[in-house]
């Protein structure tokens, strides 16, 4: 009797439940993953959206062709153009291309440089790609823009938190019984200031088609199309885990690195790019789930899953994957297409990703990896994209594509879960997609800004730098032959897409091949935090000599300044930092002291310098409103020499200096004036010096635009031929 | 400190020497006064004697004037398991030889200044530099000897606030002991310590 109630009253619980989701205006929307934020609604809800939005569109379009056409007016007259193309290649470094350039491999690249112009292209402190494209599309430095790092450190706790953007649950909740249903929005922050610059043509009635331009998550409202790129989270909500299945009991544990004498690593956090599941087959086939966000609808927020299972053939190595309730042929060392998945947090309400599987390899252990969990941009469970319904329309043109900001997986191949091979595979499709999409925005954005970053050139030199570095330590033991074209065979990947975007140009377009940044070798580790102790300005709990991430042991109150990040120093400031100490008067000193003892640290070892000089941030930035978020101290590591793995992330280890063996070989955030990025133009730039952050204002110039008082860059001169003027200007 | 580093510290440095330090007139000549009464062998040559400015005396050794000049500072060895003053600014001029249990007593940098001045008027000697040059010159030093302090791996620091040293010497002197090993006589210790002499201090102090 007592247990037929229980049931009664778990079947009225789940009723009302689904009767709040039906009721509720914005009960639909539910948030999953730790702190992720997702505003899911069901797949029919998604797809009713997306068509009023766009007849929505429609109906007011000839009152917005009207507005932008008097606005536009106001510009024509001081337009230069009518088109502007603007591609971007992350990380194309100038030595490479002058080499490359040189020898005959580049020939599009060399047409171009001699149509118009081609520099270096001086890039940002510090010399990240979050860092300069912000800069890049705002005009302004970091200390405006808000944005130092990748990660920014929680100043209470000292703990990372992403500094692009803030996905977090809604904080208006009911609860019943085991549900939670969540009754606001949730928050969806962009913690980049300053306006785009297509956000101010738009205004001017000059729009933009924006494609994966780093630190565009989430999208901004603006007259144009923009998909979002860097930090679009996985559905896990991190910034992209894999999952691996293995039969290999060690390779489903940790990493295998055994650390220093203390038991500490200097490398990377044991668990870092994702899950690791060991499965066992029983008659050739084996059952497992695939994890996805936490479900943040029930109270015990227990992650969704979905099961699935394989059943290999060893001898025609390929295995058939069911889920979802459909098949799939995997052949070994080949991706599947993308495969939609949908996790269910509650009846009616499902969760859209994507995901590719991998048989990395079937005899004597078994290897399945699967590519982090991507937002389907058919059915967004976030939003990446504006209009929100851009995705959508993407994805019926060319197919599903990867979102994830973030979507070659370079974890994967560090923690060598997959080789080379996979990792360059992924690469170019996923340079095959974003081409596609680019060469579309080409087609059909005639006038205004078609802007398209790719990704492949950073990752692959990230990835593959040992094979252009036979001293690399990376490369003790390992092959040195196989894959030493593979990043010319990218830059010669790009030249040809810029041969085929030239080809399609008139007179009255100007084309722009930009860089962030360049690329240097990275073979040694610097661990600050080690050399912070070593020389008093930080100190550990009693009996510690090493900690482990995130300041595990250090002892704050004796603590001046710790490094966090990819290459900032911070002062332990009284009054900002949570466990402060260095008061605001003494700031300056403990920077010097700094700044004195680290700049020219000599690594005895290689005989080379590892640091060439400590940048104080307030006199790189002296004025800008957020300043204060950044590092006090940003380090100008030498060619060859990085924030080593463990130091970045708030460890501090047994030595200074040690060797970087790890398949990410290659690296950019060093001293900034090692690694300027590219600009190659149609129309010669005679400025001398340009800098990442001219070309927003240059950009406004060129379209008659007149440039905002708070934009930092300079405005550089552009040749524009006269009759193309008069033209662009009809 | 686990048994076995205790033993191998032991043998390559010998007894701990105890040192005493800060900035003039931040409050030494009581510490030391503390330390002796608590039971600890301290070693001063009673030179210079108490006077208006330090009634119960300076508790100095010469001879640490001359660390600074002197290349042989092997007489330091011989302050092994005792005490002695070290005004910070000599800290660095310490052998290497030896392991150092420093208690570095800080105050408030305005009324040190102010101290300073007082004697300085007292003696008719001129002040070479304005107040706020030399709170500032004091402060960086102060942070330079903690970071020195910080990253020698022979010396062990115990920092003591003036302030909290007269307002309860009784805590201030367990504090000492525990850093010293246990063993002082905490009662004997706090006695000395004479509100009294809690001069020259500023209008800003709370």
């Amino acid at each position: 009797m007592q247990r037929k109630k229980i049931l009664k009253n778990r079947k009225s619980i789940t009723i009302c439940v689904i009767c709040l989701i039906l009721i509720l205006p914005t009960a639909a929307h539910a948030y999953v993953g730790p702190g992720a934020g997702f505003a899911f609604i069901g797949s029919f809800m998604a797809l009713f959206a997306a068509l009023i939005a766009g007849i929505g569109s429609l109906l007011i379009w000839p009152i917005r062709f009207v507005i932008r056409s008097i606005r536009r007016r106001k510009v024509l007259g001081n337009s230069k153009l009518k088109r502007m193309v603007i591609l971007g290649l992350d990380g194309l470094d100038p030595k490479l291309v002058d080499q490359w350039m040189a020898d005959g491999q580049l020939p599009n690249l060399k047409t171009l440089s001699e149509q118009g112009s081609y520099s270096r292209l001086r890039t940002t402190y510090p010399s990240i790609s979050p860092v300069a494209w912000s800069s890049f599309m705002t005009g302004v430095d970091p200390s405006r823009h808000n944005i130092f790092d990748f990660l920014n450190r929680d100043t209470r706790t000292y703990k990372p938190k992403l500094s692009s953007s803030e996905v977090g649950a809604s904080s208006r909740t009911i609860q019943v019984g085991e549900w939670v249903i969540p009754v606001g929005k949730p928050l969806i922050r962009n913690m980049r200031k300053s306006r785009a610059f297509w956000n101010i043509l738009g205004d001017y009635g000059v729009p933009s088609n924006i494609l994966r331009v780093p630190l565009t998550f989430p999208p901004e409202k603006f007259a144009g199309a923009l998909l979002s790129a860097m930090c679009v989270p996985d559905l896990r909500g991190t910034q992209g885990s894999f999952t691996y299945y293995t039969t290999n009991a060690a390779e489903a544990g940790q990493s295998t690195d055994s650390g220093d004498e203390d038991g500490h690593s200097d490398e990377a956090p044991e668990v870092t790019g994702g899950e690791r599941c060991l499965v066992a087959f029983e008659n050739g086939s084996f059952d497992a789930v695939l994890p996805g966000p936490d479900n943040s609808m029930r109270k015990d927020s227990a992650p969704m899953e979905i099961p699935f299972s394989v059943k290999v053939d060893n001898d025609a190595r390929e295995g058939v994957l069911k889920i979802g309730g459909k098949q799939y042929r995997l052949k070994e060392k080949e991706y599947s297409p993308w495969i939609q998945l949908a996790f269910k947090p509650a009846p009616g309400i499902k969760v859209h990703g994507i995901a590719r599987f991998y048989i990395t390899k079937m005899e004597p252990d078994f290897g399945l990896y699967v590519t982090p969990l991507n937002i389907d941009p058919g059915k967004p469970a976030l939003p990446i994209s504006w209009p929100s319904y851009y995705s959508i329309y993407l994805s019926k043109l060319i197919g599903e594509f990867a979102t994830l900001g973030l979507a070659e997986d370079t974890w994967a191949l560090n923690e060598r879960v997959i080789d080379e091979e996979a990792f360059l595979q992924q690469t170019l499709e996923l340079h095959s997609e974003r081409e596609k999409m680019f060469f579309n925005a080409l087609e059909k954005s005639r006038e205004g800004v078609v802007a398209c970053v790719f990704d492949g050139t950073d990752r692959l030199q990230h990835m593959f730098f040992r094979y252009l570095d036979d001293k690399h330590p990376a490369n003790k033991g390992k092959d040195i032959e196989k894959y030493k074209d593979t990043i010319l065979e990218m830059y010669r990947r790009a030249d040809d897409m810029v041969g085929r975007i030239m080809a399609q140009l008139g007179p009255e377009e100007h084309f722009m091949v930009i860089s962030d940044h360049g690329f240097e070798s990275f073979r040694r580790g610097v661990n600050v935090n080690t050399w912070l102790l070593q020389n008093g300005h930080l100190s550990l709990k009693e009996g510690k000599t090493t900690s482990d991430e995130w300041f595990e042991s250090v002892d704050w109150e004796r603590t001046n300044a710790y490094a966090f990040g990819l290459g900032g120093i911070y002062i332990n400031r009284e009054g900002r930092e949570g466990k402060g100490i260095v008061l605001e008067q003494d700031v300056d000193h403990v920077k010097q002291s700094i700044i004195q003892g680290l700049s020219g640290l000599y690594d005895d070892e290689y005989g080379d310098t590892a640091v060439n000089d400590v940048f104080d941030n307030a006199a790189l930035h002296p004025s800008g409103p957020y300043r204060d978020n950044g590092p006090d101290l940003i380090v100008g590591y030498n060619r060859g020499y990085r924030a080593s793995w463990g130091g970045a992330v708030g460890r501090v280890a047994a030595k200074v200096l040690s060797d970087n063996t790890k398949s990410w070989s290659g690296d950019h955030c060093i001293d900034p004036r090692l690694v300027p990025g590219v600009l190659f133009s149609n129309r010669k730039i005679s400025s001398e010096d340009p800098g990442i952050g001219d070309l927003a204002p240059t950009i406004l110039t060129q379209f008659g635009v007149e440039v905002p008082n708070h934009m930092t860059g300079k405005v550089l001169s552009v040749d524009n031929p006269s009759k193309v003027t008069e033209q662009a200007a009809a | 400190m686990g048994v076995v580093k205790k033993l191998l510290k032991n043998w390559r440095y010998g007894d701990d020497v105890v040192v005493v330090s800060g900035l003039p007139r931040s409050g030494t000549s009581m510490l030391m006064n503390m330390m002796e009464s608590g039971g600890l062998t301290v070693v001063t040559d009673k030179v210079r004697e108490s006077d208006t400015d330090n009634p119960k005396g300076y508790f100095e050794d010469e001879r640490v004037k001359d660390l600074e000049n002197d290349p042989d500072k092997s007489w330091v060895r011989d302050v092994r398991g005792k005490t002695i003053k070290v005004i910070s600014h000599l800290l660095k001029e310490l052998p290497e030889e030896n392991f150092y249990k420093v208690i570095l007593i800080r105050r408030n940098l305005d009324e040190i200044v102010a101290s300073q001045n007082i004697m300085l008027d007292r003696r008719q000697e001129p002040n070479p530099i304005s107040d706020e040059k030399a709170i500032q010159v004091y402060r960086n030093h102060m942070i330079d000897t903690k970071v020195f302090l910080r990253r020698k791996p022979n010396y062990d620091l115990l920092e003591l606030h003036y302030h909290n040293v007269i307002a309860d010497p009784i805590e201030s002197a367990k504090k000492v002991d525990e850093f010293l090993g246990g063993g002082l006589s905490i009662e004997s210790m706090a006695k000395v310590v004479d509100p009294s002499l809690y001069r020259n201090r500023t209008v800003t102090e709370n």
